[in-house]
């Protein structure tokens, strides 16, 4: 898939659905799949055997989902020294959430509900007491390849990226990253946080609008430094 | 030629739509339409400019996660796991009574209270030395045999006193300290006023075999490590004691422990057709005839099974000897570790929903027969314990579930690493493999190790850690890449026989491997 291929939704590969998405929309509850929650090893079989305290299906769980875990987190924070944590803290929710657990969604949607609360509580905590993103987690983002002057620019970029995104509100930063990186669509977004698609837009297109305002004012300021 | 059109406001907002909230998706006039737009206004170039940078730093920012990786966070996770799990056990196991053990809980509250007061004054200095056990119509003689120390539902044959409380035996032995117990309920209110007054007469007793006689529930403890309870007719004995290994032998009934983990020591448990290899954890052995079942609580135990290959139990699993599978723990056996659970740490929130018994009074015996070798003196030490013991519990849970030091460790390691000062992380994984530290952070460090070992060019020695790792029967996730990084070492040292079995194993061992193609 090329960028010059197709017209707007191609040119914008993050509006292209990733596969669990398109599987989350095809599926349902348990309830409607049985054949598929007998299969051995399915989200349900394990989901049900975690929540009666099997441990082993639970490190399975944890297994196949910890590195959708972990992007998520990556791509709603950023290079947070406190990722590891946080992604502790999901997973001894979600443990503690099982027994919960109805069905009602795909356990994806569930666990993809405890990152995206647990990332904004985070996040608000973060917009208290911010803290710069150290250096080193910074360098591992710069291609190697640079020469030591373009990385050092590329780190300052991605700095302030970091830093404007920081400036926003979470409601606003989640509803403009599951949309603009994550490319889902404004109905499985609203599906997520709880809210309706038309909030979801307006949240969206203020967190580009003030994303906006705040890049125009510090390259003003920029520009003013002698 | 005919000059673009100056894009219009309108145009701008439907295209800024169309970029972020894809509002001309389902519309190929509108899309056309932007897409025009987009082709020659510069103000929402850059705006679409801008998406794409953000969206490739933040995907940047998620790079996935390795092995090793993957697996230290999940030897991070798993005591917390453990933790809420046995809470979760015991929130259950409370709300699975019947609504008649609640309200007896005050009787509970009230016997804990007067043992604790009853401990209070021993540890002033109060207690004046024990007199002889008191004879009693209903009293439980404890009958010794050169090797075996047997209580039975015999009674006291009147006019015969007990002999007197023999001196703690310094080797590993069954102590039973403090409380002799049984089920809620099982005695009068007189009887438990004169349990209570006859309480602060008991005093340590030591045990190489115990056997208790059925509808009683006895507390003991092992060395420091050990605590057990005694469920119903035990068989219980201690067979041995050897660098750092306690074998403990269960021929008959339900024995819940938790066992302490240190740096170094295991617990085994031999019962019928199993035996359960323990190196920190809550669990509990059931006999039934010919067969045990092992259930856990939390933390995990490997059973050797007399037929079979060894398997791990884990936190909320349950096996029985003889049986492929495992299930989950019964809601009887879950309710007993949760009790026991709640029993043996100290501050106990809610008192143990029992009373002490008045139909059990131990009587002394000599030093037992039995004498394990004095190494295991010194590693699991047996200590006399007063009757103050009672409130001085050690804390097992603070001691299993204390911050790990090799987490702060491999941190240092994971530090050096990104500073690029490979010696000082090779000092600190080797560290933290030569600690003995529990989880899986050891076998992490052994394939870091090994990795090191290769960027140095040593491949003997990354042969080596491997090995080890391999051999330790530890983090499954990392046998998959550690089997791998072996192979390929076995094909570089151009042992092409060794390298193709070797690569024919891994093929047979991760059919579903993703790394099938480059072992193919």
């Amino acid at each position: 898939m090329t960028e010059a291929s197709f017209g707007l939704r191609g040119t914008f590969a993050v509006l292209d659905l990733p596969a669990w998405t398109l599987a989350m929309a095809r599926g349902g509850s348990p309830a409607t799949r049985p054949l598929l929650a007998l299969a051995a090893g399915s989200d349900e079989s394990l989901v049900a055997r975690a929540a009666g305290g099997d441990r082993q299906a639970f490190d399975d769980l944890y297994r196949r989902y910890v590195d959708m875990v972990w992007t998520r987190l990556g791509r709603l924070l950023g290079p947070d020294p406190e990722r590891e944590d946080l992604l502790q803290q999901i997973f001894l929710e979600l443990f503690r959430a099982l027994p919960r657990f109805r069905g009602d969604a795909s356990f994806r949607t569930f666990l993809y509900r405890i990152v995206l609360n647990t990332a904004s509580d985070h996040l608000k905590r973060r917009r208290r007491h911010p803290r710069p993103i150290p250096d080193e987690e910074l360098e591992q983002l710069v291609s190697a390849d640079l020469s030591p002057e373009a990385r050092a620019v590329e780190r300052q970029r991605l700095a302030a990226t970091f830093a404007l995104l920081d400036r926003i509100k979470p409601k606003k930063r989640i509803a403009f990253l599951l949309r603009v990186v994550d490319g889902l669509s404004l109905e499985e977004i609203s599906e997520l946080t709880n809210s309706n698609p038309a909030a979801v837009a307006q949240r969206v297109r203020h967190a580009n609008r003030e994303l906006t305002a705040l890049a125009r004012r510090l390259a003003a300021q920029q520009k003013d430094r002698p | 030629m005919i000059a673009p059109r100056r894009p219009t406001k309108a145009a701008c907002r439907e295209a800024e739509d169309a970029l972020l909230v894809g509002a001309a998706d389902g519309d190929p006039t509108a899309r056309v339409r932007v897409d025009r737009h987009l082709g020659h206004c510069p103000a929402c170039q850059a705006i679409k400019q801008t998406l794409q940078q953000t969206r490739a730093d933040l995907r940047a920012a998620a790079a996935p996660l390795d092995d090793v990786h993957r697996a230290r966070l999940l030897a991070r996770l798993a005591p917390a796991i453990d933790e809420q799990a046995s809470r979760q056990a015991a929130v259950a196991a409370r709300r699975s009574q019947p609504s008649g053990a609640r309200s007896l809980r005050w009787i509970g509250t009230a016997g804990a209270l007067a043992t604790a007061a009853v401990a209070a004054a021993l540890v002033a200095g109060l207690h004046r030395a024990p007199a002889p056990y008191p004879r009693a119509t209903d009293a439980i003689v404890i009958r010794q045999t050169p090797a075996t120390t047997t209580i039975d539902g015999s009674a006291t044959a009147a006019g015969q006193p007990p002999a007197a409380p023999a001196a703690p035996s310094p080797a590993p032995a069954l102590i039973v300290p403090y409380r002799v117990i049984a089920e809620h309920g099982a005695a009068s209110g007189r009887l438990r006023r004169e349990a209570r007054a006859r309480h602060d007469r008991l005093v340590d007793q030591s045990f190489q075999r115990l056997q208790t006689p059925p509808d009683t529930t006895i507390r003991a403890r092992v060395g420091e490590r050990m605590r057990v309870t005694l469920v119903g007719g035990t068989d219980v004995s201690i067979l041995s004691a050897v660098d750092d290994v306690l074998d403990v032998g269960l021929d008959a009934g339900t024995l819940v422990a938790d066992f302490v983990h240190r740096r170094t020591g295991r617990l085994r448990i031999h019962s019928p057709g199993a035996v359960t290899e323990v190196v920190g954890t809550l669990f509990s052995v059931e006999v039934r005839g010919q067969q045990s079942r092992v259930s856990v609580a939390h933390g995990r135990v490997v059973v050797q099974p007399s037929d079979g290959p060894p398997r791990v139990v884990s936190a909320g699993q349950s096996w029985i000897s003889g049986t492929p599978h495992v299930e989950d723990v019964p809601a009887q056996t879950a309710a007993l570790l949760a009790e026991h659970d709640a029993a043996i740490r100290p501050p106990a929130p809610a008192p143990a929903p029992w009373t002490i018994t008045p139909s059990f009074v131990p009587v002394a015996q000599p030093a037992p027969a039995f004498e394990p070798a004095p190494v295991a003196v010194a590693a699991i030490p047996a200590a006399p314990v007063k009757p103050a013991a009672v409130v001085a519990i050690v804390q097992p849970r603070a001691l299993i579930a204390a911050p790990a030091a090799p987490e702060a460790i491999y941190r240092d390691a994971e530090s050096a690493m990104r500073r690029r000062d490979w010696l000082a992380a090779q000092r600190a994984l080797e560290r933290l493999v030569g600690e003995g530290a529990h989880g899986a952070l050891p076998d992490v460090a052994r394939y870091e190790l090994a990795q090191l070992a290769i960027r140095n060019g040593d491949d003997a020695r990354a042969a080596r850690w491997l090995d080890a790792l391999l051999t330790s029967n530890g983090e499954p996730a990392l046998r998959e890449p550690a089997r791998f990084l072996r192979c390929e070492l076995r094909g570089r040292a151009s042992d092409a026989a060794e390298a193709r079995r070797c690569w024919e194993d891994f093929r047979r061992g991760f059919p579903t491997s993703g790394r099938d193609a480059p072992a193919l």
